[in-house]
């Protein structure tokens, strides 16, 4: 259980090791808080998705797989949508055509593929989890450097997520006249993601070399 | 031997197409019933935001305006000032159009009535539409100022039907973007004719008629 924790948030990141789902990942994580509420979406669909997945795999022909998973996918997202759109009117807005779009993240199909079809519910509903967490972290963790370098603030538009007190957690960390503006487009976006897969891949060799926490 | 293999194939897949079939269906009537329960939320919340764009419309300069929602549907927005000049009321309708480059996009068309024609005096997309971020998503007032190009605009029912200028007409598109606002002019001028012509624009004419009428005396 702990080695599946380690491995969905570090050695087997959907987005940082795996590479999946870079679409919405360099998409939506211009500020943390549309990476925080992206990610959480992520999470819930991928959990739901892979229990019911799990549920009905013996139900699920093997020849037609694929388009039963994309059903189930599909049908899962619509729903968080339509719920989405009834509670959180302005963060739906906010977020715009992207939560239809995680249907189309492959991390989603992979784990369907290679994990939920074949595991008992309680299983697969963990994996969805940790995999969903794993790729949350990597959100977040893109959208507070692209929010820092690109527009100089942290926590802006928390309001969307939180209610209106929360305007008040937004934070200048850099100057507004620092900002880049790449950083702030695609091509920026795709840059830093290579940094943080380079980074995440130096200090796992790091670890590796100095039998840090001791797992593999 | 190829009618055996195609016998053997049927049925091989019956059960699978029936197994497929079942999870659509499910999932059909799933979300048939989600929807039906959220519809009214989302219209409400939808509301709200129209409303919100309603007080954008209205100019900055009048106080204390008071919104009345007529029998019609449409909304009638009139500034409570008693020194002076009382200005003409705006009236607002929702209206939409599926010409949109992904379909459907909702518009505010806020306007006032004068003699033989309508005055528009703004015009909004009402939120979520799914135009395409980056070209059709300048329709947004968040996202460029064309849709401030649409107001103030006389129509009258001799007025040509609005065109972008690469068609012949006067109004600007955007870069990248031809369908999203030929459909959001378009919709807009056909909004107006139907209303020039509706029975509500004759009756609001003649009250005008007859109150000036009086007034004179």
């Amino acid at each position: 259980m702990k080695l599946q924790i380690i491995n969905g948030l570090w050695h087997k990141n959907p987005a940082f090791v795996q590479l999946l789902g870079l679409c919405p990942l360099l998409a939506v994580s211009t500020t943390l808080v549309n990476g925080i509420s992206l990610g959480l979406a992520t999470l819930i669909i991928l959990t739901l998705a892979n229990g019911l997945i799990s549920g009905l795999r013996h139900w699920i022909p093997k020849d037609m797989r694929l388009p039963c998973f994309v059903i189930i996918i599909a049908g899962v997202t619509t729903c968080i949508e339509l719920l989405l759109q009834s509670f959180s009117y302005p963060l739906y807005l906010r977020l715009g055509i992207f939560i239809p779009l995680i249907i189309t993240n492959c991390t989603l199909l992979a784990r369907a593929e290679s994990f939920a079809s074949q595991q008992p519910v309680g299983a697969a509903l963990l994996d969805g989890l940790i995999m969903g967490a794993g790729f949350a972290l990597a959100l977040i963790i893109l959208s507070a450097l692209r929010e820092i370098l690109g527009q100089g603030t942290l926590m802006q538009g928390m309001e969307f997520l939180l209610g209106s007190w929360a305007r008040h957690l937004e934070i200048q960390v850099l100057p507004q006249d620092s900002a880049i503006t790449l950083v702030v487009l695609a091509p920026g976006a795709f840059i830093l993601t290579g940094f943080c897969v380079a980074i995440r891949n130096w200090l796992d060799s790091i670890m590796k070399k100095n039998k840090w926490f001791n797992t593999q | 031997m190829t009618s055996i293999n195609r016998a053997a194939l049927i049925k091989k897949l019956k059960l699978p197409a029936v197994q497929l079939t079942g999870l659509f269906g499910f999932f059909v009537i799933l979300l048939f019933i989600l929807e039906a329960i959220t519809r009214p939320i989302i219209a409400e919340k939808k509301n709200q935001a129209a409303t919100a764009l309603m007080q954008e419309i209205v100019p900055a300069t009048w106080r204390k305006v008071e919104f009345t929602t007529l029998d019609n549907g449409f909304t009638r927005a009139q500034a409570k000032q008693h020194q002076g000049h009382v200005d003409q009321p705006i009236y607002f309708a929702q209206t939409l159009t599926q010409q949109g480059y992904s379909g459907r996009i909702d518009l505010l068309i806020g306007f006032q009535l004068q003699a033989n024609s309508i005055k528009i005096q703004g015009v909004r997309v009402i939120p979520p539409h799914h135009e395409t971020p980056g070209l059709g998503d300048k329709i947004d007032t968040s996202h460029s100022q064309w849709i401030y190009s649409l107001s103030p605009h006389l129509i009258t029912t001799q007025t040509k039907p609005w065109a972008l200028k690469q068609n012949g007409g006067t109004f600007d598109a955007f870069t990248g973007a031809t369908i999203t606002p030929r459909a959001v002019i378009q919709q807009v001028y056909q909004f107006a004719q139907t209303t020039l012509q509706s029975a509500w624009f004759r009756q609001q004419s003649s009250q005008r008629d007859n109150n000036l009428t009086f007034a004179d005396k």
